[in-house]
């Protein structure tokens, strides 16, 4: 799992929190995963094809996902409905678009595939069997992460 | 039962635009100006007539998402949701037009890129569109829809749109 991948994300999540959210996002140290990831009350998943192959996913609580969507919106949501997770299944879509971006400047090119959005704390995701790494992110409304399950694609 | 309330304005001469009123709901006005949040003063480029239209979009779009998101049922809100989508969706097409026209006037370097940006987006409504006419005018489908616009948007005006004021300031028109 190279510095590349990190940064990029990172950078991109910085990016997307201040222009969106007006948030500052700062990060904690970097974990190690294995095995099973266990969900967060709203997770989304992003595919990445190309230079690079595998997952993205990003966890919330309950709370951080409805006060992000307060925000963008201006309106109190009550519960995280199919309004709430669209619109942070977008803004990880953003982020993961923007990271493509980033990456490209390392000489990567992928692509991503729709988010998947999936809201449940009892699911646990599983994503065994590739490395992984877990970016613990802070803001002023919560914390939330992002797992990075990638490896390089030599035959693309 | 939600009623909207329209006053006709004259927006050009070739249009016809309605300014929304009021929402009422069982006798209660639940629109008022200024309760719409959606709007951030960051949102602005410096061009006073990008400006408002883009404060126009963002209340269209509240407006729309306010309806989506009534604690009501899908159906007694139907018309409603209806009306209101294509109260916004009409101002799109103005906007991005109008935008366009004035990206020419100043001879925008970006133009082109702008303008392809522009037409991806509104396919994309219309590919919403599509599948609202094909029978799929359900709630949820609607929701994922205004979420949606409503994240391209900000996303849009504060990003892209905002190169605009600063080539505008650049050149000191």
């Amino acid at each position: 799992m190279k510095a590349e991948y990190i940064n990029s994300f990172y950078i991109a999540t910085q990016d997307v929190f201040q222009l969106m959210l007006d948030l500052n996002v700062a990060r904690g140290d970097i974990k190690v995963l294995e095995g099973m990831v266990s969900g967060k009350d709203a997770n989304v998943v992003l595919g990445v094809t190309g230079d690079l192959k595998g997952t993205i996913l990003f966890g919330f609580s309950n709370n951080m996902t409805l006060e992000m969507v307060k925000i963008m919106s201006g309106m109190e949501m009550k519960k995280i409905d199919n309004f709430v997770s669209s619109a942070l299944g977008e803004v990880a879509n953003i982020i993961g678009g923007n990271a493509l971006t980033n990456l490209s400047t390392y000489d990567y090119a992928c692509d991503i595939a729709p988010p998947q959005v999936i809201i449940g704390k009892h699911e646990s995701i599983s994503l065994a069997n590739e490395r992984a790494i877990q970016i613990p992110l802070k803001t002023d409304i919560g914390e939330f992460d992002i797992s990075l399950f990638l490896s390089e694609n030599k035959n693309s | 039962m939600l009623k909207i309330i329209f006053k006709r304005r004259l927006f050009s001469k070739n249009m016809l635009f309605y300014d929304i009123l009021g929402v009422k709901k069982q006798g209660e006005n639940i629109w008022k100006e200024g309760i719409f949040m959606m709007w951030k003063e960051k949102y602005k480029i410096g061009v006073e007539r990008i400006d408002e239209q883009h404060k126009e979009l963002f209340k269209r779009l509240s407006n729309f998402i306010q309806i989506v998101q009534d604690d009501i049922p899908w159906k007694e809100k139907l018309d409603s949701v209806k009306e209101t989508m294509a109260f916004m969706q009409q101002y799109v097409e103005y906007h991005f037009d109008d935008e366009e026209k004035y990206q020419k006037e100043i001879n925008y370097p970006d133009i082109e890129l702008h303008k392809e940006i522009h037409a991806k987006f509104k396919q994309e409504i219309y590919d919403y569109v599509q599948i609202f006419e094909q029978g799929e005018f359900t709630e949820e489908k609607v929701q994922e829809f205004s979420a949606k616009l409503m994240t391209w948007l900000i996303m849009h005006v504060g990003k892209m749109d905002q190169k605009i004021g600063e080539y505008v300031r650049e050149k000191g028109e």
